[in-house]
């Protein structure tokens, strides 16, 4: 499978946000762009619809009058009053001509200005008004001019555009402040949304971050979300899967290291079966290479099994039982006197009577098992080692394991508990192992170890740090 | 001395026999897990050396087997099976030493030894330990010769010790299996009656393992 195009992941939540609030932005300005042009086109035409009734209505009403006569500004402006609020006009001017003189006109222009007017289009007030007193400043002036051959009558009115421009304006106005709100509303509303999909996706994925590593049971997510309840199932299926292949490999491994000990000891036997009487040395050498080679493999196999052997422990039970670490010290120290004892050595154990804590017993005593065994491999001649239980401070229940080999040097503390890293010294059965078991098995059951010098002997100190006696193991590093 | 020698592997069970056979023993060795007629059979052995994965009956099941016949001979369980489970299994089912394959032949040489001695005090036949003999049925104990005196509890204490050599027994054990001492577990009687021993029969023979308990190591 290549994995050239993998993406950068990103948010559920940025891209519904990130996409909500550009539709709704677009959907938003599109809006208010189109009832911006309708509304123009609305009012515009509304303007120029009054405009000309307004003029053919002065020219009606100026025709009908029939010859010239005194008071004709009067008359049109009782007109005018009466009539152009009834057609909605409020802002504008007219001007009469009449035989090509003006006879009436509502702007201060002088007269050739005024019969230079044309009949339509629309008038810069600059223009028109000449001054600055136009209230709106942007707004044109929108002219219409009618005329009345026969009686040689023209009539021209301006109407103010500042009208449709503060409609279209406040129209525009009105659709842009709903948009706002909906838009508001609508992301109040998908953040809820989104949040209550990708909540117990985060949630979920909580709960899978927070697992153990060795912890095979079924995940429970209940999110009540039928497209999560999937992909628990499809996660459990995995899991059980996993679970399964875990354990074929290890009983694999178990099957593997136990069926491996019987020719080995055969091996070994065997050679130590061998009468050396009469053997050259070369000869006897080579037989104890031999044995040498059979231990180095037997501790590898014996170390591989109790690594399978600690995974599956972990794996398979979550079954702790009351150990009390005093009788798993004295048991192993027991175990250990014999061959400390051909070395004219000695082992020591400083303990209470009784600690007791909730563990595994097979992995307690495998950890501590290491621990002794890599003291007895790195300590010196002769062999001095001592394993201390107790309590050094308050509830931090330990055990240490001192000898009186070379030690360690801090900067090689971390390598310590590298796989078949082995320090200083070539000689021993051991495969490198040991340490990494108990590292291995630290980890699982979250306690803490800690390297540093033995004081009292001069080598290394291991010191491995359980949970208070009732607890159940915690970190403490 | 003869050995009864159960084992299904021939190399191991061949080595296993001329070892043994070097070193003056009689061994009878049988290749598949069958349990013998009668208790008596079994007594004739001194020790017997037991695989656990053994064709036909199974060893814990020869184990169960000889025990139901009435057979107190020692037995030594010499197996692939190394975890604390098994062990405390074959312990529980009455074995009463427990080796590891691949093993050290001299391991499996000292602890013969030691459960020879240990059916010897059964048998109330004389132990010796290098130049100590102890004579269980007289309460006799010499070194190098010369008869010592013990009181029956010092006697005890040597005896339990000396058979278990090579083992570390630990302060517990010793006051289980030391008639009469349940009362003094809490002063340091032990450590009083190891001294006195010592005295008598030289500082080398019972070291003492600090925090665990004492032992007489494996000659």
């Amino acid at each position: 499978m290549g994995s050239d195009n993998v993406q950068e992941p990103v948010s559920i939540r940025d891209i519904l946000y990130r996409r909500l609030t550009l539709y709704l932005a677009a959907g938003w300005l599109f809006a208010t762009v189109l009832i911006g042009i309708a509304g123009a086109q609305y009012f515009t035409e509304g303007l120029r619809g009054r405009v000309v009734h307004f003029a053919d209505m002065v020219l009606a009403f100026e025709t009908a009058r029939g010859s010239v006569s005194g008071q004709v500004t009067r008359r049109i402006d009782n007109f005018l009053t009466a009539n152009a609020n009834d057609i909605g006009v409020t802002d504008y001017f007219v001007v009469v001509i009449r035989d090509r003189a003006v006879r009436y006109s509502t702007i201060d222009l002088p007269s050739n200005a005024l019969l230079a007017l044309p009949l339509k289009g629309e008038i810069k007030h600059s223009v028109v008004m000449g001054g600055d007193d136009l209230v709106f400043p942007l707004t044109d002036w929108q002219l219409y001019g009618v005329e009345d051959e026969t009686k040689n009558v023209r009539v021209i009115v301006g109407l103010w555009q500042g009208e449709a421009v503060i409609g279209i304006v406040i129209v525009t106005a009105f659709v842009f402040a709903v948009g706002l709100i909906v838009g508001a509303i609508s992301l109040t509303l998908a953040r809820r949304v989104v949040g209550e999909v990708v909540g117990p996706l985060e949630q979920s994925a909580a709960a899978v971050m927070t697992r153990k590593d060795n912890e095979m049971t079924p995940i429970r997510l209940n999110t009540g979300l039928v497209e999560l309840a999937h992909i628990e199932d499809a996660l459990n299926d995995l899991i059980a899967r996993l679970d399964s292949t875990v354990r074929q490999e290890r009983d694999f491994i178990a099957n593997a290291a136990h069926e491996l000990r019987t020719p080995l000891a055969a091996v070994r036997a065997q050679a130590e079966a061998i009468d050396t009487q009469g053997l050259t040395p070369e000869v006897v050498d080579q037989i104890n290479s031999t044995l040498d080679a059979a231990d180095r493999a037997a501790r590898l196999i014996s170390q591989l099994l109790q690594l399978a052997r600690s995974e599956s422990a972990t794996v398979a039970t979550s079954a702790s039982d009351a150990v009390d670490l005093v009788v798993v010290a004295r048991d192993l120290v027991a175990q250990f006197t014999p061959q400390i004892l051909d070395t004219r050595g000695d082992i020591e154990l400083v303990a209470p009577d009784s600690v007791v804590l909730s563990g595994n017993r097979e992995l307690v005593y495998t950890l501590l098992r290491n621990l002794l065994e890599n003291a007895v491999k790195y300590a010196g001649t002769p062999k001095r080692i001592a394993i201390t239980v107790g309590s050094a401070s308050g509830d931090d229940i330990s055990v240490s394991v001192e000898d009186n080999g070379p030690g360690m040097h801090e900067a090689d503390f971390h390598k310590a508990f590298a796989k078949f890293e082995r320090l200083g010294r070539k000689s021993g059965d051991g495969a490198g192992l040991g340490l990494s078991i108990v590292k291995e098995i630290a980890r699982r059951q979250n306690l803490a170890v800690e390297l540093g010098r033995a004081d009292r002997l001069g080598g290394l100190k291991i010191t491995v740090h359980f949970a208070t006696p009732s607890g159940t193991p915690e970190s403490v590093s | 001395m003869r050995i009864l020698v159960y084992e299904d592997d021939p190399a191991i069970g061949d080595a296993v026999k001329r070892r043994l056979q070097q070193d003056g023993y009689t061994v009878d060795w049988v290749e598949e897990g069958v349990v013998l007629g009668s208790a008596a059979e079994y007594d004739g052995f001194t020790v017997i050396i037991l695989d656990l994965g053994l064709p036909g009956e199974d060893g814990l099941t020869v184990l169960k087997g000889l025990r139901a016949l009435g057979s107190n001979t020692p037995v030594l369980i010499l197996t692939a099976r190394d975890s604390v489970e098994d062990r405390v299994t074959g312990l529980d089912a009455s074995a009463d030493d427990y080796l590891v394959k691949p093993f050290v032949m001299d391991e499996l040489l000292a602890r013969v030894r030691a459960l020879a001695r240990r059916k010897a005090a059964k048998t109330q036949d004389v132990i010796r330990y290098r130049d100590v003999e102890i004579e269980p049925a007289g309460f006799v104990v010499r070194k190098a010769g010369d008869a010592i005196d013990f009181t029956p509890k010092l006697f005890n204490l040597l005896l339990t010790l000396v058979v278990n050599s090579g083992r570390v027994l630990t302060r517990d054990e010793l006051y289980e299996r030391l008639y009469g001492w349940s009362g003094e577990a809490e002063s340091n009687t032990l450590d009083v009656y190891v001294s006195q021993i010592r005295r008598k029969l030289g500082s080398d023979l019972i070291k003492t393992v600090r925090g665990v308990g004492y032992i007489v190591p494996r000659e």
